[in-house]
């Protein structure tokens, strides 16, 4: 496709959304920014399981509300337990207050692999990785087998199971071709770390929302980015190390326990 | 060429003979397929949503029964190595059911892949050159390949075989001998 076309496409997808919600809607194509890699990090330490990440990328992002699709998902530790055991952790917990004394929490989202399966596994090139380390769905290709779903190790994809759902008045106007534009019954979704934002160098809004400072985020190529200090003074590491997806989200402790 | 197409039509009139049972049994068969139809176009209405399956478990029963079938049509190699590596007499004519049974099989598959597609009508975004095959990496795209020639293999070999057979005349193996030989280890990867 050349610009042109490319051009045609958006203004045709602008209408369409405009008619669809009733507001004028923004489609960016922001490219990437060169000499960028994105990073994230997360300080296990500081996070209080209170899931205000979960529901800003809710209110960032364009998902559907009925039926209820979350790109984070906050997971629940036993303190003590055999903690990286993430198929055994507890997604639903519900109390009245969190931090739950006994409990850590730790959330995870799509882990933006240097080495994707999920891009191997798409049978249609609808999933790939973009120059600055994202890697992104394009809702009008995918076909909707979710290969790439079974594919990722980390469970960070989501389905369009039924018809997406989001009052008007709800809908976040500033979008990103491939990231929060309003999707399509029957498409793979994932976390795109705000695309629409962090390429006009704006943090995603799970970071922005972050109550303790648990969240980091930065570019991995800049020595004096906020990533790169948390890297190289914390002990971190990645989730799934050892299936070789080299994933560019960081955990770590920032206090020692 | 209009030989042949009066004696498929003779050969297509004898699917409406049969006995009571045997009508019974057609339209027990009708009213599954019935069944089939009403709940997919419920699924094409609302979503996936129907079947049930959530994020977690984001492949089903279509999935399992694809796989399943797959197993089934790749069966029919067991049959055809006996009979036509090891010249088995006894064994040679089941062969032919083999590939009929294989025939069904590929079809059914073909048929819970297209179902459990969130988006069937952008299908086409998986054909080489038209579309976007991501070949060799991605697994549905070999499965794309080898179902499809499968497919097209068997209908040609039994096509051939019945054909010959309904006009009295013995079919030739120098004719169907290569293409059973191509498709074992089309078969063999179709497991895979």
């Amino acid at each position: 496709m050349n610009e042109e076309e490319k051009r045609k496409v958006i203004q045709r997808l602008e209408k369409e959304y405009s008619q669809r919600y009733k507001k004028d809607i923004h489609v960016g194509t922001e490219k990437a920014m060169p000499g960028v890699l994105f990073g994230y990090g997360l300080d296990l330490s500081r996070c209080i399981g209170c899931r205000r990440c979960v529901y800003a990328c809710v209110e960032e992002n364009n998902q559907s509300l009925d039926p209820q699709v979350h790109w984070i998902t906050v997971l629940r530790f036993k303190k003590g337990d055999k903690w990286m055991d993430l198929e055994n952790s507890e997604k639903y917990y519900n109390p009245q207050q969190v931090p739950e004394p006994g409990y850590f929490y730790m959330p995870v989202q799509c882990q933006q692999c240097e080495n994707p399966p999920c891009v191997k596994a798409c049978p249609t090139q609808a999933t790939w990785k973009e120059p600055d380390g994202i890697v992104v769905v394009d809702y009008n290709w995918c076909i909707g087998c979710r290969y790439c779903m079974t594919a990722c190790p980390y469970g960070a994809r989501r389905f369009n199971w039924g018809e997406p759902k989001r009052p008007n008045d709800k809908i976040n106007p500033d979008t990103h071709y491939l990231g929060n534009r309003p999707r399509y019954k029957g498409v793979v979704e994932k976390c795109t770390f705000c695309i629409q934002r962090t390429r006009k160098g704006r943090y995603p809004a799970c970071v922005e929302v972050c109550p303790v400072g648990a969240r980091k985020f930065g570019n991995l190529l800049d020595p004096e980015s906020e990533i790169r200090y948390a890297i190289e003074h914390k002990r971190v590491f990645r989730l799934k190390e050892d299936l070789n997806t080299n994933p560019k989200f960081y955990y770590f402790f920032a206090y020692g326990r | 060429m209009k030989y042949y197409v009066e004696n498929f039509l003779i050969a297509l009139q004898q699917v409406a003979k049969g006995n009571k049972r045997y009508f019974i049994w057609l339209a027990f068969l009708s009213v599954l397929i019935a069944t089939g139809i009403i709940a997919y176009i419920g699924q094409v209405e609302k979503g996936l949503i129907t079947t049930g399956m959530r994020d977690q478990v984001s492949w089903g029963f279509y999935i399992s029964n694809f796989t399943f079938l797959v197993g089934v049509a790749a069966a029919a190699v067991l049959l055809v190595v006996p009979a036509y590596v090891y010249h088995f007499k006894p064994i040679k004519e089941i062969v032919l059911f083999g590939e009929l049974l294989a025939i069904t099989a590929i079809t059914m598959c073909i048929m819970f892949i297209m179902v459990d597609l969130g988006q069937p009508l952008r299908v086409w975004h998986i054909l080489p050159v038209i579309g976007g095959m991501n070949f060799p990496s991605s697994l549905l795209a070999w499965d794309v390949i080898v179902l499809n020639s499968y497919l097209i293999l068997n209908a040609l070999v039994a096509s051939y075989v019945v054909c010959k057979f309904f006009t009295g005349k013995e079919y030739k193996m120098s004719v169907i001998g290569p293409l059973v030989m191509i498709s074992i280890p089309l078969r063999s990867a179709s497991i895979l």
